[in-house]
């Protein structure tokens, strides 16, 4: 790029850099670096202890997942006992052929209601074995 | 020497006796049950998809024409419907309840003859679209005994169902009537087969007997719980006064609901003697009773939940006879019609009734054939029901 190094220094030397010192720079960056050390030599709060612990947060997130997981536990329906409501919600077929089940259909919706109500059931029964090869037999 | 002979018979004599009695043992008919049938043609029974039911529900209110999808249909079922209608000619049926389990009864036999009906129903419409009304009719008929089979059990469900069932066989019946050609030698069979069928008498009392007991078994702290109130067709605040009577009940609570509870359901059975208006007013004036008397009367409280409405039962079974009597005094009219080539200008005598009324139905011709009309009112629906027969020109 430069054929001797004289070319070099002559170009170098009609550059415009200011290397004066500069007393207020000086100090303004003084006074940022000082004021940067102090910061991160202030006590921290307990919170920012815990935040920032590794442990402490991992502590902290198993609490919130047990807690959300008790809530949604608590929230959800009741373990299902014995009973003779006719709710088509996860129904099994069977329950939707009792007697009570099929009273109570008729008792709100006539026989319209129970005829609905027992061809569902056959349909989620589904199909039946009517045959079987022998050969299955074997 | 004479002794000595006569028992070297009598062995080869007892011998020969036993051998007779056990061949003819072997090959004599043994009683059988329908429902045992019943139960094997609803395993058989392939069961139709959305699409397919869709078009059953039009074939049997005769909007469609049977086409390949329930020819196919009629195809698959074909055991179910053999079984099924053989099972209608055997005389006894029982499909022995288990009422011991109370609500939790299962009755998928019963259930399962409404597909069999309907799909003996569909085969029916396919014989009618082919011509051969004889064959429809007598596969009608057929559902009919089913029918009768299950209105002679004592169980409410299963009586609400075989009337459901009649009503079907006597929608197609009715259709089949109006279409096939003038023959009295059928028509005369059609009608002592429905005489025949027509013949035992009904009654719900039976069945509201079995409630009666079935009910008061929950009205237990034990079991009282069982019983969701969400299920019940009831006012919201009676079931507020129920939830909080019951949670500080104790078992004195539930001794006088069962003395209420037995007191309102033998009203309820006492009414069943009267003619249908009186018996209908009764029923709902006894049910609305048990409502109010709860408000204040906690020996009320669970009579009021659980009542079981008999007046629509009743409703239910009255309409449903109405119109196979109706169907009877049809062919009648239609036998007339078939030996004179004129159809007649009153009923004849003796002919089954409206029972709405008690009365003979009205009968009027119409340009396409005649009406039969009830002479009182449906006290649930609020309309005077009446049947159209057409007739062939």
């Amino acid at each position: 790029m430069f054929k001797n190094e004289n070319d070099f220094k002559k170009i170098v030397s009609q550059l415009n850099i200011n290397n004066k010192p500069n007393d207020a720079h000086r100090e303004n960056l003084r006074r940022k670096i000082l004021s940067a050390f102090s910061k991160g030599q202030q006590p921290k709060t307990t919170w920012q202890s815990i935040i920032k612990n590794p442990i402490t947060k991992l502590a902290a997130a198993a609490v919130i997942i047990i807690a959300v997981g008790l809530f949604l536990v608590h929230r959800s329906p009741p373990e299902q006992t014995r009973d003779h409501s006719t709710t088509e919600v996860a129904k099994a077929p069977a329950k939707m052929l009792t007697l009570g089940s099929t009273t109570m259909a008729y008792r709100r919706g006539g026989m319209d209601a129970v005829e609905k109500q027992i061809e569902k059931a056959f349909t989620m029964l589904g199909p039946r074995t009517t045959n079987i090869p022998f050969e299955d037999l074997i | 020497m004479e002794t000595i002979t006569n028992k070297k018979l009598i062995n080869p004599i007892w011998l020969t006796l036993v051998l007779l009695l056990s061949t003819s043992l072997v090959f004599a008919d043994q009683p059988s049950n329908a429902a045992l049938d019943y139960c094997k043609a609803s395993l058989l029974h392939k069961t139709p998809d959305n699409s397919v039911s869709d078009m059953i529900e039009k074939l049997l209110q005769n909007k469609i024409e049977p086409n390949q999808q329930i020819r196919q249909y009629v195809d698959d079922n074909f055991d179910a419907i053999k079984i099924a209608t053989r099972a209608a000619e055997t005389p006894n049926c029982d499909f022995q309840f288990h009422f011991s389990d109370g609500l939790d009864m299962q009755m998928p036999c019963v259930f399962g003859c409404i597909g069999l009906s309907k799909a003996a129903l569909v085969n029916a419409k396919v014989l009618e679209a082919e011509g051969d009304y004889i064959g429809a009719l007598e596969l009608c008929l057929s559902v009919r005994k089913i029918g009768r089979h299950l209105n002679h059990q004592s169980q409410t469900m299963c009586q609400l169902i075989g009337v459901k069932i009649n009503k079907y066989a006597n929608n197609c019946m009715q259709n089949i009537l109006g279409k096939m050609p003038e023959d009295p030698q059928a028509l005369e069979l059609l009608q002592n087969q429905l005489v025949q069928i027509d013949k035992l008498s009904f009654s719900l009392k039976p069945s509201v007997y079995v409630e009666r007991k079935v009910w008061s078994t929950y009205m237990t702290s034990s079991r009282v719980d069982e019983i969701s109130l969400e299920g019940l067709a009831v006012e919201s605040f009676l079931k507020d006064i129920a939830k909080e009577r019951v949670a500080v009940a104790d078992d004195e609570f539930f001794a006088r609901n069962r003395m209420y509870w037995e007191k309102h359901i033998d009203t309820l059975i006492s009414a069943l003697d009267l003619p249908y208006a009186q018996a209908f007013a009764e029923m709902k004036k006894e049910s609305l009773k048990a409502a109010n008397d709860a408000i204040e009367n906690p020996d009320a409280t669970l009579a009021a939940l659980f009542t079981p409405h008999v007046y629509k039962s009743l409703n239910t079974t009255v309409n449903g006879r109405t119109h196979s009597n109706a169907i009877g005094t049809a062919v009648a009219v239609y036998l007339i019609k078939a030996k004179t080539a004129r159809l007649p200008d009153t009923l004849p005598p003796f002919m089954p009734k409206d029972l709405f009324s008690g009365k003979d139905f009205e009968y009027e011709q119409t340009d396409t054939g005649f009406i039969l009309r009830c002479q009182d009112k449906d006290l649930l629906k609020d309309k005077i029901h009446e049947y159209k027969f057409k007739v062939k020109r």
